[in-house]
């Protein structure tokens, strides 16, 4: 398994600086970053711990579904009032265009 | 039986005539260009996308396939298509906002424009071959969905299918991107509500989720597991491979494009990621346990049988005729999906090969667009002409090929050393080698293996896949760059 937690961490490293540029290199990026890797892969739930229920259903489930609302709310959060508004895109298009002539 | 028949002709003769009268409805709309037939203009709102992408990827597979999945391997299944929905919103939004801008300088309608823009001329034309090769299988499971799904009704398998595919071309040509997306606001209401009475029946006719699953946790503890069987199902690897492999696949899927494309504004293209994420999460975790409780109720399912577990259910559960009226709602998603890969891959060979090959005016644009429309479908029949893989599977091994176009997107999009001999070779190496480890490798199939040091043919493809694209890229770092380019790091997309 050596091999495995190696690419994971290969890969947390590259998705998560790419989410962290992409969401301006800010705390939004930091926070991003981090649950989009745990939202994939529920590392966070050793093996041991799967036995656990709750309600009929596991507990890794839960927090794994746990993870993903929490995620889904920032992200709301985040395209409301945080990233990128209509009007700094219209500018950049209209930018892109003058320069460019929209070739 | 007799007027089950005729209840389901009657839902689906029903679904198809709606869809092909909104198909009309969106031709008589529609300005007679091939900007506005491949991408609708660039002028829809979230709504109507988010409904449209919603109905392009939930499919028989959401359905069927995760139940069959849940059945078999149990709740890790979610991983699948569930885990991945609201991380892809982010990751779409990342990499697809510059696609976004860049469409509405240049009016893209393909993905291959892409390429050709940031590579040089004859990439996307690649791409497009590429694209159509990784989405086969994808198109493959939905024509032998809707086979199940005829079975199931007590319709001839190919009569029932073709009867279906007819009524798809039928729209999908007739009122291009905005035609389907039309269809697909209804296709999605339909599906989406059958879906939800269906899982409530079989919760409310168990027992209630709670004493169904503790019950199976006793019999069949490994259900619930992470890792179970020594580590093999659904262990880490898994999770992390299917998780990765759709959100990577799926950001260079046409279906990803053609509705940014459509976008008129960027907080339509954040409502449309969004809610995809939510939808898909929802309906993956609703089917998954519908499979899981399966296994209660219909524990002796064994093989391809198990693919018919979703229709067994409901004529369980359900008087005939409401099984029956489930069941034909069923084939709105798979309407949903075909359309949408047939449309997608038409778009991409036509606008990236058809068009540098014969400098076709807009009007040939559009009717060749129609013809590879039919010419997919009809390879896509013969490529499951004879049912060999589970539909779970078909798309994982088609998410995973596409993926393997991800590392020659998002360096194209964000890194200036890109090169198009890395961009090739990465796309090439890496979507040999997925179906290579996946079909020709010993202990085939798009799951883990113990040949693989027990990784999957994607986990193992991915990385050589990135580190091929890195390397050979630097080695032409030399190599001069297409004056299309420069777009792509215009210091105005830096602020977004």
């Amino acid at each position: 398994m050596v091999h495995f937690w190696i690419l994971l961490a290969v890969l947390w490293i590259g998705m998560g600086y790419l989410i962290w540029t992409r969401c301006g290199k800010n705390w939004w990026g930091v926070v991003f970053g981090i649950l989009s890797v745990l939202a994939l892969c529920p590392i966070f739930v050793p093996y041991g711990l799967v036995g656990r229920v709750l309600g009929g259903i596991p507990l890794w489930f839960w927090s794994w579904l746990g993870v993903h609302a929490v995620f889904a709310f920032l992200l709301l959060l985040y395209f409301r009032g945080y990233s990128t508004s209509d009007g700094q895109v219209e500018q950049v298009i209209a930018d892109l265009r003058n320069n460019q002539g929209g070739e | 039986m007799f007027v089950g028949q005729i209840i389901a002709l009657a839902v689906i003769a029903g679904i198809c005539i709606i869809s092909a009268l909104l198909g009309a409805y969106a031709l008589r709309r529609a300005l007679p260009t091939a900007h506005d037939f491949y991408t609708a203009g660039g002028a829809l709102g979230g709504v109507v996308l988010s409904f449209s992408v919603i109905a392009s990827i939930v499919s028989y597979v959401t359905f069927f396939g995760n139940a069959s999945l849940g059945f078999r391997t149990g709740l890790g299944a979610v991983s699948v298509m569930g885990v991945p929905g609201i991380p892809m919103a982010l990751v779409w939004y990342a990499v697809h906002r510059k696609t976004f801008v860049l469409s509405k300088v240049r009016n893209w309608m393909s993905v291959g424009a892409v390429y050709d823009a940031r590579y040089g001329p004859g990439m996307g034309a690649l791409i497009a071959w590429l694209l159509f090769a990784a989405t086969l299988p994808y198109l493959g499971a939905q024509i032998q969905a809707t086979g199940v799904v005829m079975q199931a009704l007590g319709l001839p398998y190919w009569s029932g299918t073709i009867f279906v595919l007819v009524f798809i071309l039928f729209y999908t040509a007739l009122g291009g991107f905005r035609g389907t997306t039309y269809v697909h606001v209804f296709q999605t209401i339909i599906f989406f509500s059958l879906a939800m009475v269906l899982f409530g029946v079989v919760l409310a006719k168990s027992g209630g989720l709670a004493s169904v699953t503790e019950h199976l946790l006793q019999q069949r503890p490994q259900l619930f597991q992470i890792g179970a069987a020594g580590g093999k199902v659904w262990s880490y690897p898994m999770l992390l491979s299917y998780g990765l492999g759709t959100i990577a696949g799926f950001t260079c899927m046409p279906v990803a494009f053609m509705h940014t494309y459509a976008c008129r504004s960027l907080s339509a293209f954040k409502t449309w990621t969004l809610s995809f994420g939510l939808a898909t999460l929802i309906l993956t975790v609703f089917m998954v346990l519908l499979g899981i409780i399966g296994r209660s109720l219909l524990p002796d399912l064994q093989g391809l049988e198990i693919e018919g577990l979703y229709p067994r259910l409901a004529y369980l559960l359900l008087p005939s005729w409401g099984a029956v009226v489930i069941l034909a709602g069923t084939v709105a998603a798979g309407m949903a999906t075909l359309d949408n890969v047939v449309f997608g891959n038409a778009m991409n060979l036509v606008n990236d090969w058809y068009r540098r090959l014969a400098r076709p005016s807009e009007r040939q644009l559009i009717w060749a667009g129609r013809l590879a429309m039919v010419c997919i479908v009809v390879v896509g029949g013969i490529l499951v002409a004879v049912p060999k893989f589970p539909l779970a599977e078909l798309n994982v091994l088609s998410f995973s090929a596409t993926g393997m176009l991800f590392f020659s997107l998002t360096g194209g999009y964000f890194w200036k050393g890109a090169t198009r001999v890395g961009a090739i070779s990465s796309a090439l190496v890496g979507m040999a080698l997925v179906y290579f480890l996946s079909l020709v490798w010993p202990g085939q199939g798009p799951g883990p293996s113990p040949n693989l040091g027990g990784l999957t043919p994607f986990l193992v493809s991915f990385p050589i896949c990135g580190l091929t694209f890195f390397c050979v890229s630097w080695i032409t770092r030399r190599a001069e760059q297409p004056p299309g380019a420069a777009a792509f790091f215009d210091p105005s997309l830096a602020d977004l």
